[in-house]
């Protein structure tokens, strides 16, 4: 039997070493360059000739850009419009990995914990600058907040702790784990197909898990749009919620 | 036991997870659905906070996914 998790491994394509560091580029980079430059080109091309009255294009490029910002506006309000690009770029990014992903014999850098979790990190050190630069040392009162009866101010805080330090871990692995249980659902359902088409009279049969993966692959792209805007909505939400802290 | 044996039923325990997914999934659609009903205006609020919990649900599941994976594969 094939391995299902073979697809996910990263291959060295053209070896750069630049002072100790690698800066090799693999098929996981490559992907991400391909990704970045799909939308840099879609939005080069909608964008081109910008019109009062819009082209088709212009039209899908717009509705995107308001779907981000209904999102960033519910959850964040007036002052969250500062997230607004940031949260832009990672929902276009995050979305298109993963649909660019699904392709047959694509690499979704998605399914690398080393990319999600270094995206959820890069939200969650920002959050913490943020919160600090913003308030200062009050931001640390979000650990302990007034008017708790002093014997269960420890476990509080430490409750508290535990569950901040895990928004990145929890952020990244379930992005990482949505798309690795897809991709290795397809394909071990793939596999039963090849097995079934092996023996001879049952070779008709191979029909079933080839219309079951045709409905996994809609269903799989159903959940890379939705994983992409939940990242982003949590995302927002842990932003703001260190902007917020000012009024308090 | 053969730990070959051991392997493969801990990656199937570890899927009882799913257990308590479908009861939390269950109870989030039925709830989201009954108050759809009763105030079909607030749909869009409601549907995106109930993706929110959905994907925070889902996410048990797929830890459950992570630990059968590296039981069978990696370990």
């Amino acid at each position: 039997m094939i391995d299902p998790m073979a697809s996910f491994e990263v291959k060295n394509i053209i070896p750069i070493r630049f002072l100790g560091l690698d800066f090799s580029i693999t098929n996981s980079s490559l992907y991400m360059m391909l990704t970045v430059g799909l939308i840099l080109v879609c939005f080069g091309i909608g964008t081109r000739n910008a019109s009062i009255i819009p082209t088709k294009f212009q039209c899908v490029i717009e509705k995107m850009f308001f779907f981000i910002g209904d999102i960033v506006k519910t959850n964040a309000g007036d002052h969250g419009v500062k997230l607004f690009p940031y949260m832009f770029v990672l929902f276009l990014f995050i979305c298109l990995g993963n649909i660019i992903g699904l392709f047959p014999f694509a690499f979704s850098f998605t399914s690398q914990l080393v990319v999600t979790i270094g995206m959820a990190c890069l939200v969650f050190v920002a959050s913490i600058i943020i919160g600090i630069c913003r308030n200062g040392l009050h931001y640390f009162k979000h650990f302990c907040p007034e008017g708790l009866p002093s014997y269960i101010i420890p476990f509080f805080v430490v409750v508290e702790l535990i569950s901040f330090t895990f928004r990145p871990i929890s952020l990244g692995i379930r992005l990482f784990a949505n798309i690795v249980a897809g991709h290795v659902m397809i394909k071990i359902i793939a596999g039963f197909a090849v097995s079934f088409a092996s023996v001879v009279t049952l070779s008709g049969l191979a029909i079933v898990p080839v219309a079951f993966n045709v409905l996994l692959n809609i269903f799989k792209l159903a959940v890379c749009v939705l994983q992409a805007y939940v990242f982003v909505v949590l995302s927002c939400m842990y932003l703001v919620e260190s902007m917020a802290h000012e009024e308090s | 036991m053969d730990p070959v044996a051991a392997k493969f039923i801990g990656g199937g325990i570890s899927v009882i997870a799913l257990f308590g997914v479908g009861i939390g999934l269950g109870k989030l659609f039925s709830s989201l659905v009954e108050s759809i009903a009763r105030n079909p205006s607030a749909k869009d609020d409601l549907m995106s906070t109930g993706l929110i919990c959905f994907a925070m649900i889902e996410s048990v599941a797929l830890l459950a996914f992570i630990v059968a994976m590296c039981l069978l594969f990696v370990v």
